[in-house]
């Protein structure tokens, strides 16, 4: 039941928070700010617990047999049975971390609001709202159709976040947004479609459940239609997660949402991609994405450098860190297409560390705007001397960003990269070349932006207290994740009682050392 | 317990962060030197326990917990304190203590003073991870945590967008270079299985001299160079001094440039199993022993002549570690510290009492208004020429020089360019000494004062660029050998061992002149500049073309510029527009053009439509009857 | 001489494509009024025609409905023609014309 919680608090907080927002503003953001709290309570709760009972119930004994996925929490309940729609939600380990990020981020997109004001509050925290309840909808259906809803859930108040509150070409980037993940949705429901047919009249019993389905497929025979289907969930994933060459769409998107639409979607949206590749096309189509694991190591790399170089020469801050985000996406495909337990547990580790660096990013190019007004690095400098908070936040997870160690950026690309290099050298070495890049691009960004001297005029006010808050809680989980990584490897890690489908047999590290 | 003496400095840096800047700066001095003093103490107390276990009971080793474990995986925060990270960790500590004193007096009035000391802080807590790492990754935080450190303190004056174009060409050379480590650990990873030095070494030696053993060796020396500031990745060295001096002298001279002597020679098995990455190491250290001390003859601005000075040195450190001398080098590298220190920090007093003012050639009779510091100075500069039997480094350059003659590929070759580098050294360093402390003073005066603080540090740095020497002499002059026995268990020496008595004395009396020689030289061109220029205040620029193609460093900075940033810059601008996403703009033009086709079809014309009618009828009669 | 109903048919066809051809292209809506006129006569001679094949009487039947609907048929098309030229004062049907492509 309290699956359903997760769902309807962000969701009921929304509409709360809307009809409140008619009177005040500061109650309705107080109101939203409470029911993402009381999720992130939840979410707590429920993983302790849960947790606790697994480890306690599982030690040693965790040889895991069959396709079966094992949840820590489900609900199940029929919905509508003549089509084989079941309202079946499920969460484990990995759910768990994911829905903790979902918490985090959701309230550093409120911080992020706070202060600025804009028309249509109501629709506004409405539209947030919306957009938190639909991405913890993708991280725990378990039913495609439902899963479906749920990503279209994310994606239509997104568009309205972006086209209402946006910087100058937002109705052209919203219009790329929605275009593009709308149509290669459309594909993926397709390739649902499919899949329920072929299991139907293979099997006799028409379902959209997740784990009824993959058990089917992923014994059933490789064969031109079961390709067919797969790349439609792949394509769907792909272009959520923006890799190159499905990317078109996302610095667009990044660069002229409001903040807290940047923070979101790049934290949130671009993560449920690499989710669905994690639990939809690995469970479903495994031996297929085994098959197309070297093009998407290639496409990963690819990605990682192409976002490497967009970001050096761009002028707008915001689409710095749109590249910088498309190239860390890269790793993270890396990470899951190595097939190795080191490149997983790094894709893992790289969904939690970028959402964290990168909202904090957006987060401070988001102050920066409001206070000056400008996002040109080339009319920006000196900014050093004028907020020295916030431009050492800048600096700090502009730093983080380029993988230093210590953070979680640096052990997850340190783990995908060891992981890729067992499994296809060249590769590696371009990953790491992909990380001598994202040093220039974001020095050159401190540098244009930080150092020298003042350019405009007009004073600036440095970062408040629930802005500095807000940060340097986020610059605390950056380090924690690439110091204590633990409890993150352990909830998400394969091997830990099926938790994953364990038809799909995470190699570990070639060479049979250790 | 060894945890404290990096973690203490870190939790400085923290402190500093967080409450340091609605502190008084007393509050901040306390707490950067203080941290940094007391790790110094609990190393020095290591270094003593240590020295005096036996050989094969000297290592202490300590973790923290682990850090990851995965199947197939895990490594964990791991110190080891053992001869070699202990001498590192010994001289880090007391060098960078030092110099923390040296700052509190130096750094006041010139900028944020606690964001220094925090900085500083956490490049003290950076570099022992470094050097104290039990396994590869924890010494890889610590390398690019003392990277990220140099960037920040490089930048420190980032009014000047000048120091932060030297900060960012810093940090990016040296990410270059650490790309190839980062390789080389993948590497370590796929060979090996495990991060852990001790194993990885126990394991090069199993796996002997094989192509991954090689490789891992080759990869490492370029991680090493880079740092290091070895041909072909110096070009940051000089550029860095931008940073405020005492962060010189900490950073770009005692400490984090050693750091990849350290890593060679703690992974010198692959050295010692990869004669032709050996070789390799020797060729760098002795060309780059050479251009630095051939493009210090001609520069101008004393830190300049220093960091070339510095990356001399430091090939003399890499030609030990290419000859097999691992210890020789390191001794070479503790002396190096004390006496490089010393003459940053006395370049930086000069500095602070003229003003400001880095040229030499403004510069001149300093030792009428500051007879310590002339004293400390030349102190330095002769341990830095070796001046034979007084200072530190005629017995760390003997050392090095000895195992070169023994070198079994090209030996003398290598003892010769070694010596001629003698020769250099003296006649860079003294053309310093005599353009700043002798003579009649140039240029405007205006003596700022010195404060007492700054000379105690450097009058311990002097001492122990005397006496440091002693603990390794040549056999024919006393046969000490504290230093390499006391690093024995680790780092035994490679190699013949010794040519004859009197062999050795002939080399050594050799290299002896050389060094006098290079002092006259440097007093004679002294005497040939005064007279050519008089005394006034010049510029002193004038110089031929292969003294401007010296001074720029033999054109490495515009060669980097045209062979690497400039194109690479184009070819980014090239791709700024981002060309993959037009193929979707062509994908709405497309639906443009459909649009543009299909409107005609919306006529509005009354008679058009009924023909769309008519001939629908005719074609689904067609179909019924002839289907 | 009796005319064979085949000749009959073939006016019928003739007549009945003159008249679609008519409807289609003619501007003039009265024009397309009648049109649509010679039309139904057409149809009405096919079944004429057909019920003399047939020797069925159905055929004389149909033709009188089809009178009926024909002139109820004539009275709204001029109808709606009038209106027509109240609304656009022209009886070109291309004056009616909002959407232009």
């Amino acid at each position: 039941m309290s699956l359903v919680y997760l769902l309807l608090l962000p969701f009921v907080g929304g509409v709360l928070a809307a009809v409140i927002a008619l009177k005040s503003r500061t109650w309705a953001h107080a109101v939203m700010m409470i029911a993402v709290v009381a999720m992130g309570v939840i979410v707590g709760i429920d993983f302790g617990v849960t947790g606790a009972a697994m480890a306690s119930a599982s030690g040693g004994s965790a040889a895991a047999s069959g396709g079966s996925l094992r949840y820590l929490l489900e609900t199940n309940a029929p919905w509508i049975p003549s089509l084989g729609i079941s309202f079946h939600l499920g969460a484990d380990g990995l759910t768990f971390v994911l829905l903790a990020l979902t918490v985090v981020l959701g309230i550093v997109s409120l911080v992020a609001s706070w202060r600025s004001t804009r028309e249509h509050e109501a629709f506004y925290l409405l539209s947030i709202g919306l957009v938190i309840s639909g991405v913890t909808g993708v991280f725990i259906a378990a039913d495609l159709i439902l899963f479906f809803l749920f990503w279209e859930l994310m994606i239509v108040p997104m568009y309205f976040l972006i086209s209402a509150w946006g910087g100058k070409g937002r109705e052209r980037a919203a219009m790329k947004f929605f275009l593009f993940t709308q149509a290669s949705g459309l594909l993926m429901l397709l390739s649902m479609i499919g899949l329920y047919l072929a299991h139907g009249s293979s099997t006799g019993t028409y379902t959209f459940d997740l784990a009824a389905l993959s058990s089917w497929s992923s014994g059933a025979a490789a064969s031109v239609p079961m390709v067919l289907l797969f790349t439609g969930f792949v394509i769907a994933f792909g272009v959520k997660l923006a890799v190159v060459p499905a990317h078109a769409w996302a610095p667009d998107a990044y660069a002229e949402a409001p903040t807290a639409g940047s923070i979101l979607l790049s934290g949130l949206l671009l993560k449920s991609g690499a989710y669905g590749l994690l639990r939809f096309s690995i469970a479903l189509f495994p031996a297929q994405t085994r098959q197309i694991a070297p093009v998407m190591l290639i496409l990963g790399v690819i990605t990682i450098l192409y976002g490497g170089i967009l970001a050096i020469r761009q002028t707008d801050i915001k689409r710095i860190i749109a590249y910088s985000s498309i190239g860390h996406m890269g790793f993270i495909i890396l990470g899951l297409f190595s097939w190795t337990t080191l490149g997983y547990t790094g894709a893992i580790v790289m969904i939690l560390s970028h959402g964290f660096t990168t909202s904090a990013l957006f987060f401070v190019s988001g102050a920066l705007e409001d206070r000056i007004g400008i996002r040109d690095i080339d009319g920006m400098g000196g900014l050093r001397k004028v907020v020295p908070r916030l431009a050492g936040a800048g600096t700090a997870f502009l730093v983080f960003a380029l993988a230093l160690p210590g953070t979680g950026n640096f052990l997850a690309e340190f783990l995908v990269l060891t992981g890729t290099f067992q499994v296809d050298i060249p590769i590696a070495v371009l990953g790491v070349v992909g990380s001598i890049l994202s040093v220039i691009y974001a020095l050159r960004a401190v540098h244009r932006v930080f150092d020298g001297v003042r350019k405009g005029e007009g004073k600036a006010e440095d970062l408040r207290a629930h802005e500095t808050v807000a940060l340097a809680a986020l610059a605390v989980l950056v380090v924690w994740i690439g110091v204590l990584p633990g409890p993150v490897i352990k909830a998400a890690a394969p091997d830990r009682a099926a938790q994953l489908q364990t038809t799909v047999p995470y190699l570990g590290q070639g060479g049979g050392n250790g | 317990m060894i945890w404290i003496i990096p973690l203490l400095p870190i939790a400085g840096f923290l402190v500093l962060t967080v409450f340091g800047r609605r502190s008084p700066w007393q509050f901040s001095a306390g707490v950067g030197a203080g941290t940094v003093g007391v790790s110094a103490v609990l190393a020095l107390i290591a270094g003593f326990t240590l020295a005096s276990l036996p050989a094969a009971e000297r290592s202490v080793v300590s973790s923290l917990g682990s850090w990851v474990v995965i199947p197939g995986f895990s490594v964990n925060f791991g110190l080891r304190l053992d001869a070699l990270s202990d001498l590192m960790t010994m001289v880090v500590t007391v060098v960078a203590f030092l110099i923390h004193l040296y700052s509190t007096a130096f750094m006041r009035g010139k900028g944020d003073y606690h964001r220094y000391f925090a900085y500083l802080n956490l490049f003290v807590g950076s570099m022992l991870l470094l050097v104290l790492g039990s396994n590869l990754l924890v010494l890889f935080v610590g390398w690019e945590g003392v990277g990220l450190c140099s960037y920040l303190l490089i930048g420190f004056w980032y009014e000047n967008p000048e120091n932060g174009r030297a900060a960012n060409k810093a940090f990016i050379v040296t990410r270059i270079a650490d790309a190839a480590l980062l390789v080389a650990l993948f590497l370590t990873v796929a060979a090996f299985g495990t991060l852990d030095i001790p194993k990885v070494l126990a394991s090069a030696s199993a796996a002997g001299g094989s192509g991954i053993v090689t490789a891992i060796a080759a990869l490492l020396l370029v991680g090493a160079i880079g740092k290091s500031a070895q041909l072909p990745f110096q070009l940051w060295l000089p550029d860095a001094m931008a940073g405020p001096t005492p962060v010189s002298a900490l950073i770009h001279a005692a400490t984090m440039v050693t750091a990849g002597v350290y890593l060679v020679a703690r992974m010198h098995i692959f050295y010692a199993l990869s004669p032709g990455v050996q070789l390799a190491v020797a060729i760098i250290g002795a060309a780059t022993l050479l251009y630095g001390g051939l493009s210090a003859l001609t520069q101008h601005d004393i830190k300049r002549i220093l960091a070339y000075s510095t990356i001399s040195q430091i090939g003399y450190m890499f030609l030990g570690l290419g000859v097999g001398a691992w210890s020789a080098a390191m001794f070479h590298f503790m002396n190096h510290a004390f006496f490089k220190a010393l003459l940053f920090l006395g370049a930086g007093v000069v500095i602070h009492r003229l003003n400001d003012e880095h040229d030499i050639f403004r510069m001149g009779g300093v030792r009428r208004t500051d007879r310590l510091l002339f004293w400390l100075f030349m102190i330095g500069a002769g341990a830095l020429t070796g001046i034979p039997l007084v200072t530190s480094g005629f017995y760390s350059k003997e050392a090095i020089l000895e195992s070169a003659w023994l070198y079994p590929h090209a030996g003398p070759f290598f003892w010769v360019i070694g010596a001629f580098g003698v020769f250099l050294t003296g006649a860079y360093v003294f053309r310093l000494f005599f353009h700043v402390f002798t003579g009649k003073p140039k240029g405007e005066g205006g003596s700022r004062p010195a404060s007492a603080i700054f000379y105690p540090p450097m009058i311990l740095l002097g001492l122990g660029a005397i006496f440091a020497g002693f603990l390794r002499t040549p056999r024919d002059l006393g046969n000490v050998k504290v230093i390499s026995s006391f690093l024995n268990p680790v780092l035994a020496s490679q190699g013949k061992e010794s040519a004859g008595i009197s062999t050795e004395a002939t080399l050594q009396i050799i290299v002896a002149a050389l060094s006098l020689l290079g002092v006259l030289a440097a007093w004679l061109g002294y005497r040939r500049s005064l007279k050519r220029r008089g005394t006034e205040a010049v510029t002193g620029h004038e110089l031929s073309v292969g003294g401007r193609f010296l001074l720029s460093g033999m054109g490495a900075d515009w060669l980097a510029d045209n062979l690497v940033v400039r194109p690479f810059m184009w070819f980014a601008g090239l791709l700024r527009r981002d060309w993959l996403a037009l193929v979707y703009v062509g994908v709405g033009r497309l639906s443009v053009l459909f649009h543009q086709a299909l409107r005609y079809t919306q006529s509005g014309l009354i008679r058009w439509y009924l023909l769309g009618i008519g001939v629908g009828v005719l074609v689904t009669l067609g179909m019924v009857v002839f289907a | 001489m009796i005319v064979p109903p085949v000749y009959g048919m073939v006016l019928a066809a003739i007549l009945f494509v003159i008249g679609l051809a008519g409807l289609m292209i003619r501007r003039n809506m009265v024009f397309v009024v009648i049109s649509v006129e010679v039309m139904l006569n057409a149809g009405g001679l096919g079944f004429i025609s057909a019920g003399s094949r047939w020797g069925q009487a159905e055929g004389q039947a149909v033709f009188l409905f089809l009178l009926a609907v024909a002139a109820t048929e004539a009275a709204i098309g001029l109808a709606l023609v009038l209106w027509l030229h109240r609304r656009h004062k022209s009886v070109d049907s291309d004056s009616a014309r909002q959407m232009r492509g």
